[in-house]
Formats: C-alpha cells, structure tokens, sequence
C-alpha cells in the first residue's frame, strides 16, 4: 500500500481528483490481491467440504455396528432439521421453540398421503415441502411482530398445538397411536430397504443442503442476515428489508424440516405424535446450541454430539449406576442444557474456537 | 430535495416536534443544529422511516414518504448514519460496507443457494463498489478488519461509507464530528465536501458550529421540537432568538 | 353439542373456577419473577408438582396433612432458591431467550430427578375434608373444589399483605417498577432475585398440594399445569398481579367450557390458542417494566450506548 494513507487534506480539486484516481488503481492491484485471498478462503471451505463428505461417504465401510448405523442415520437425519434452526436462530436470529412441529408436519403430509392416497413418496415429499412452506409463509408475518421472548413463547404454543392436533384428528393421522404402514422410498426398481442405502441417501441430502446453506451464508442474503442479527435498526437503514428476509429464512428452515420428516417416515415406517412433541423441539435447539448457532458447520457437529452423547449414556451408565435408565438421561440432557446456556451460549464450536483463538492471540 | 411539512411528533406526553416545516435543496449541505434534546434525532428518525409521525408530511424530491418503512425509503435515495455508528461488530469492514450494496442488488436465496451465474457476477460488482466506498473514506486498508476492533473516529468514516454505497440522493449524518479530533474533523468536513460534490444532498445534524459554519449553506435551528429560525450560518449567527436559546449550552465544542 | 341446562353450565363455571385458582397460583409466581428479573420462568409447573410430591412422601412418613403441606411448602422453597443460585445467577447478564432456555433445563432436570425418586406411578393424596360434593344450585362442586377457592384467597391475601404493608414486600415492589433506581436506593438485586424465587415456588407449592387431591400427583403434572399457568400470566400482561389473577381464573373458566361444550380432547390445546391469540391481538406490544425502554427507540436515539440491564 502506498505511504499516503489517510490521504492528507488536499487544497486544490485536482488533486483530490488525482488522488481518487490513484486510489482506484491501487485498488485494481487490491482486488487481485483480494480475488487471490478469496480464492484461498474458497478453495478452504470446497476442502472442508470434500474432507466431510469423505469422511461421510466412508463411515458405513467400517463401522460395523448395524446399531451405529442406524444412529448415524437418524445423525442425519437431525442435521437437516438442525440447519434450518441454525440459519433461523443463528443468523436471522429468531428463536423457535416449536421447530419440531415443522417437521412432523412433513412427516405426516408424506405418511397420510403415501399411506391413505398411495400418492408416490417423492410426490409426497415435494408436497410435503410445499405444504411446510406454506404453514411457515402463513405464520411469518404475524410471528415476526413478536419481540424475543414473547417470539419464543408464539413458538412454543403453535408447537404445542400441532402436537396436540396430530393426535386430535384420528380419522386423519391416526391419533396417537401412530399410523403405520409407511412405504419405503424407492428409485425405479431399487428400494431404500437396508439401513446402508438410507444412510447415504440421508447423508446425500445432508451434503447438498449443507452444500446450499453455506452458498446462502456467502452471499449477499447472507451478509444481510448477519446485518440483521447484529443491528436490525442498522440494516433497516442500508435497505435491508427485515421482515421479507426472515420470512423467506422461516420457509426454508420449515423446507429443511419437511424434508426430514419425509425421510423420517419412510426409515421407519410409522409415524406418531410423541416424536415431534416439545420435548423433540427442546432437543432440537440444544442441538443447534451445542453445534453453534450462527454456523452451518454447527449443525452436524451439534447433532452427533448430542445424539452419540445419549448413545454413549445408554450404553455406559448402567455400568457405572447399576440401575440407571432413560431417566438419567433425560437428567444428563437438561444439565447440559443449562450448562451451555449458562457458559456458552454461542453454541459449543463457536466457544472452543474463540477460546481458541484467545489462547493464540495471548 | 426534501420537504418537511407541519411536522409533529408526541411521545406518550412529551412533544417532540412541533410544527416543524423546512426544505432542503438538492446539492445542498444543510446543517439541523439545536440544543439538547430540540427533537433533532427524531426529525431524521421520521425522515429515514423508523417511525411515523403524529402529524405532517414529509416528501423526498416531490414525492410523499408517508407510510413506507425505513429499508423502501433507501430504494427511493435516503441515507442514514447514526450517532454511534451502529457497525455490524462481528464483520469485516468490507462486509459491512457490501451489505450498504444489498438495495442495488437483488439475487434472492435461491440463486445464492446454487451459485448461479448471474449471482456471482452480481457478487463481482458488489465487492468492487464496496472497496470503492471504503477507498473514498479512506479506510481501504483496513477492508478485512472486523468492525468492532476499530478505533471510533474510523468506525465513523465506515460507516458513512456503508451509507454511500446505498447510492443516496440524500445522507442524512447524525451529529458525524461528535467524538473526533481535530485532525478527524478537518478530514471529516472533506470528506463532506466530497460528498457533495458527488451530487448527494447532505441534512446534517451538528453540534461543531465552526464546522456547521464552514460546510453548510444553509442552516435550521430546533428549539424544544420548534423551528427557531433557518437561513445562511451568517444570519443564524446574528439572529437574537438563537443566541438566546444558546446561552448556558455549548455553543461550539 | 348436547343440551346443557343452567346446572351445567355452572358446573363448568365452578370447576373451571378452582382449576383456575390453580393457574391463578402459578401465574403469580411467573409475574412476580419476571417483573423483578425479566426472567419468564417456564419452570413455574415443576414447583407444583414437587409441592405435592413432596406433601405426598411426609404423609407416607407419618406426618399429619397439615404437617406435611407446610414442611413441602418449606422444602419447596428451598429449593426454589436453590435453583436461582445455581442456574440464575450464573447467567444473570444474559439475553432473554437464553435464560428461557436455561429455565427449560432446570425442567427437564428437576422432571427427571422426580422421575427417579418417585416413579412413572401417580400417587393420591387424600381431600383436606371427607364428605360429599356440595350441591350449588344443582351442580355438584367437591369439597376440595371449595379448598382450592379458598387457599387461593388466603394465599391472595397473605401476598397482598406481603407485598403492600411489609418494608421487604416494598422493597420486591421497588425493584419490580424500576431496578436500577432501586439498587440506588440499596435494595440487593441478587437478593431480590432469591427472594422472589422462593415466593414463586411457595405459590406453586401451595398450588400443587391443594390440586393434588382432583389431580393425582405425578412427576410429569408440572409440565402442563407451569405453561397454563404462564398463559394466564400473559393474559394478564406479564406485569400485573391482578392481571394474573383475571388471567387464571378466565383460562379456567375457558378451558372447562370448551372442553365441556366443544370437544375434551383438544381441552388443552384451548389454553395455548388462548395464548397465541393474546399474543398477537397485542402484537407482542406487552407492557414493559417501567424504566425499560423498547431497545428500538433506545438504538435509534443513539446517545452512546446504553447500559444494557443486567440481571440482580
């Protein structure tokens, strides 16, 4: 860079207008710079990218464990639904305490409409989506009104009422005992049958999406997002239209969501109320918590994490406490709740990171 | 440029403004100066869109602003910055200038999400515009920096940056010397200058007279949400009622 | 819908009453919490049910009932307090949602933590007075109906008395309006905050032990009871005791006649399209505590940053 930055007070036009001229060629040699260094910062994210997708197109060949398989699976299937609610409340910075609703209404949509229309389940799916959409573009205006807690309360409640009307209309979606009887998903004359093509069928979707999410986060909508979050007095003032943008965030977190519950059914054939109650939303959150909230990233982190974290207890408390069972569980899940509430809020990666990056910075 | 008519505003009990009706012309530098609490700031929060007003119109080259919210008033060329600069922390100083580029640009979610052509081209353009603004302040050198970690005059000199890549007709600056040096503030009135000299109308809210003095062409003063008087900085400097109004208040910093 | 007479529907009104009493109980503790700490304490439910749960084991151990409630209502509060030591203050500094989220915790933990001592099981206590339902106009209300009512008066009065004619009732009074003005005045914030917890719990004790009785206790009675009661504290505009009290008694009554008149199923989801119709026919525009500007209008006025509150 040259020596005449700040650029001092000039006395005469001229060379206020040569000094704006010399300032867009050094920016011209800045820009290549710059194009160099994002090419860097690109080719870093594409590696991280590539090094993930190995890691999880792999996973299946030695894990032998038809258990973890099946966890890793449902892994998955959590990410999906994770990484809406990790766009939601990490960058447009709305909490949602009913986010599993979203996604049992993606399951049932699919479950109803393979099950009592023989609709195909891709059909279902896609519906399945446009109907979750659609829920979300209707809630999103009047929601959005809502300030912080009471945001989180709206939430809540809606959540509630779904749960509630899943088991209500029988007729419809079986109350709550479930509806069974859910077809597998199929491609021609091939049959998503064994746990290891749904893995990677599940595992395909996660990547594109994650794929597609960390397009959103580095582009303008993004930087937007992460405008709005930080000060949406401040964004509203550069243009940034507040209310369009969380909407269009809520829709497809509710998408993400729909299309993990269509996956959801056909892995497991059945559907009832109890998985997508206010406890699954809680969970949901700790897992975007512990994964971090404003990172795409966070959310396959945060969902194996918390989901190997109960495995891990199932398997090993009876050990230690010779009678210990789910409810030691659910114990361990609050704690860790309030622990990271309480310490780091960000979320578990961002808080290694920056303690990280502390430490290297001392 | 900017009309503002019979404009009222009442908080609760309080009355902001009263009546208040000026212009500004276009290719002007106006100065708003007023002592404390004269509804100065509520004027351009009204202005920029973040509230309605009790009463009164205010109109942008002709055309009334009633009713649009704040992001649809920068569409239309009104540009802001405030007090405390108001940064994106957490980003880079270029990012947060790119996000002043988000009204000129419109790639949805959708195109972003799979990197369309069009979208990148569009990213292209932003970038370059972004560090044009930043180079205009001055502050190019500093593009990668998170915006927090920058000492205030400079987060300042950002954020009008950010403000001029909404490509406003007209910038509102909310009390922009507040704070800076006097190095910064002959900088700052450049800075200014160069604004206006860009085409773009400056309404400026000022505590500094002697910089009220040497930048604007015309000036408006508040009193107690009224308007006192508005004319050149000479005529207010003479003008009995403003001094008044002045006595037991800075009159300059 | 079936042909109901005046009988009935008074029926509903009184039964709806009493469970209201219960709502009216819980919503005052989560108003008391929030207008002193900003905290909306989505745990309100569990202090119910460890009241009676509690009330429950002493008079297995042999205490009378009298005993019992008091000695669960004590234990209550204890570890109301507690709670707000180990999870509240810790966090007192941070943002709304996080702290609502931290109250989920402490939830799912003290369910949980029932669970184990206690069992899926639920237990019963016995009704404060033997005897048959009285008969009210034709409808017939239980006698442990009448208890609920008047607990909740009594309980309405002691709190009334508490908090207007004692210095300490002031002092909560004080910190509620305006917090910083009074920790100026050397009213201990985080003293405060322990204070209104335990007030909280013991109304929730309270609140469990006479429900009891029409309930069953069981470890899971909280999760529900603490939302409806959070509904009716919304009603009521978060802020406002007696607004708390219309609140419970109104979702009561409402939840009784929609479920007696519509369908039972759905009876509660009734309390939550109450909440959301709340919420948004106010669109979110609550009362706030006073002292407490909208963040917006404070950004906007810019001068410096403003101090943001923190928790006592």
């Amino acid at each position: 860079m040259s020596k005449h930055w700040p650029p001092r007070r000039q006395t005469s036009r001229v060379l206020e207008t040569l000094e704006v001229l010399r300032q867009n060629q050094t920016n011209q040699a800045f820009r290549v710079l710059e194009t160099l260094k994002v090419l860097r910062k690109v080719s870093r994210n594409a590696l991280a990218f590539l090094t993930f997708a190995l890691v999880v197109g792999t996973l299946p060949l030695w894990l032998h464990s038809p258990y973890l398989l099946s966890t890793a699976i449902f892994i998955g299937i959590f990410t999906i639904v994770t990484l809406g609610l990790c766009l939601l409340m990490g960058y447009a910075g709305q909490v949602s305490l009913g986010h599993a609703a979203f996604w049992g209404i993606g399951a049932y949509t699919s479950a109803i409409l393979t099950v009592k229309l023989g609709v195909s389940p891709w059909l279902a799916m896609i519906i399945g989506v446009a109907v979750t959409s659609g829920v979300a573009y209707l809630i999103a205006i009047p929601i959005f009104r809502l300030r912080e807690h009471y945001l989180a309360m709206a939430t809540l409640g809606l959540g509630i009422i779904v749960t509630l009307a899943f088991g209500e209309f029988r007729e419809l979606t079986g109350g709550p005992s479930g509806l069974p009887g859910v077809p597998r998903l199929t491609v021609g004359s091939f049959i998503f049958d064994g746990d290891v093509e749904y893995y990677y069928l599940v595992w395909g979707v996660v990547l594109l999406l994650i794929g597609l999410s960390l397009n959103i986060v580095n582009s303008r909508v993004g930087r937007a997002l992460r405008a709005l979050h930080a000060s949406e007095a401040a964004a509203a003032s550069i243009g940034v239209d507040a209310s369009r943008l969380k909407l269009q965030v809520l829709v497809l977190s509710a998408a993400y969501a729909s299309v993990a519950g269509s996956l959801y059914v056909h892995y497991m054939q059945f559907v009832s109320p109890h998985a997508f109650d206010f406890g699954v939303s809680v969970r949901l959150v700790v897992m975007a918590a512990v994964g971090g909230l404003a990172s795409v990233w966070g959310a396959p982190f945060g969902a194996a994490a918390v989901m190997l974290v109960t495995v891990l207890l199932r398997e090993a408390l009876p050990l230690v406490i010779p009678n210990a069972s789910g409810e030691h569980i659910t114990i361990f899940y609050g704690l860790v709740l309030i622990l990271i509430m309480i310490f780091m809020p960000e979320g578990l990666t961002r808080g290694v990171i920056e303690s990280f990056r502390r430490n290297a910075r001392s | 440029m900017l009309a503002v008519d019979h404009l009222t505003q009442i908080f609760g009990g309080v009355v902001a403004l009263d009546d208040v009706s000026f212009e500004v012309a276009e290719h002007s530098i106006t100065a708003l100066v007023g002592p404390n609490g004269a509804g100065k700031t509520t004027l351009f929060n009204i202005v920029a869109g973040a509230y309605a007003p009790t009463a009164g119109t205010v109109r942008l080259a002709g055309r009334p602003l009633n009713g649009l919210p704040a992001h649809a008033r920068v569409e239309l060329g009104i540009g802001r910055t405030f007090q405390n600069a108001l940064l994106f922390d957490k980003m880079t100083l270029l990012e947060n200038v790119m996000v002043g580029r988000h009204a000129r640009s419109g790639q949805g979610m959708i195109a972003s999400a799979l990197r369309l052509p069009a979208m990148r081209q569009e990213e292209e353009r932003i970038f370059l515009e972004a560090m044009r603004c930043l180079n205009l302040v001055g502050l190019g050198m500093h593009a990668r920096t998170p915006a927090g970690s920058l000492p205030f005059g400079q987060q300042r000199l950002a954020a009008i940056a950010r403000a001029l890549a909404t490509e406003p007709r007209l910038l509102l600056m909310d009390e922009p010397a507040a704070g800076l040096n006097t190095l910064e503030r002959q900088g700052l009135a450049d800075l200014i200058r160069t604004i206006q000299e860009m085409g773009i109308t400056v309404l400026l809210v000022e505590h500094d007279m002697r910089l009220v003095m040497q930048l604007a062409g015309w000036v408006v003063v508040l009193d107690h949400g009224r308007k006192l008087a508005e004319g050149t900085g000479d005529q207010i400097r003479k003008n009995r009622q403003v001094i008044a109004a002045y006595l037991g208040a800075e009159a300059g910093s | 819908m079936p042909n109901y007479d005046l009988s009935n529907y008074l029926q509903f009104i009184l039964s709806g009453l009493s469970t209201g009493s219960i709502y009216v109980l819980v919503a005052l503790g989560v108003v008391t919490i929030y207008s002193v700490t900003g905290i909306v304490n989505l745990a309100q439910g569990e202090y119910c049910m460890l009241g009676a749960m509690l009330a429950v084991t002493f008079i297995r151990w042999g205490l009378p009932l009298g005993l019992a409630a008091a000695a669960a209502i004590i234990g209550v509060t204890a570890i109301g307090v507690l709670i707000e030591r180990l999870t509240v203050q810790p966090a007192r500094s941070a943002s709304s949602i996080t702290l609502i989220m931290i109250t989920v915790g402490v939830s799912i933990v003290v369910r949980g933590v029932a669970l184990l001592a206690w069992g899926t099981a639920p237990f019963s206590l016995p009704a404060f007075t033997k005897g048959p339902p009285l008969d009210v106009l034709g409808a017939a209300v239980s006698l442990q109906r009448l208890w609920i009512l008047g607990t909740a008066v009594v309980t309405l009065l002691l709190l009334y008395f508490l908090l207007e004619r004692t210095l300490l009732g002031k002092a909560v009074r004080a910190c509620a309006i305006n917090r910083q003005a009074a920790g100026l005045m050397g009213i201990a914030a985080s003293q405060m905050s322990a204070l209104v917890f335990a007030l909280s719990a013991a109304l929730g004790a309270v609140g469990g032990i006479v429900i009891a009785p029409l309930m069953l206790a069981s470890y899971d009675m909280g999760l529900m009871l603490g939302l409806k009661g959070f509904v009716a504290a919304v009603i009521g505009g978060l802020t406002s005791l007696p607004g708390a009290v219309i609140g419970g008694l109104l979702l009561g009554v409402i939840e009784s006649l929609g479920a007696g008149l519509i369908s039972s199923g759905f009876k509660d989801a009734i309390a939550f399209l109450v909440l959301l119709l709340v919420i948004f026919a106010r669109s979110g525009r609550f009362p706030n505590r006073l002292g407490r500007r909208p963040a917006r209008a404070g950004e906007l006025a810019g001068r410096g940053a403003r101090p943001t509150e923190t928790r006592p």
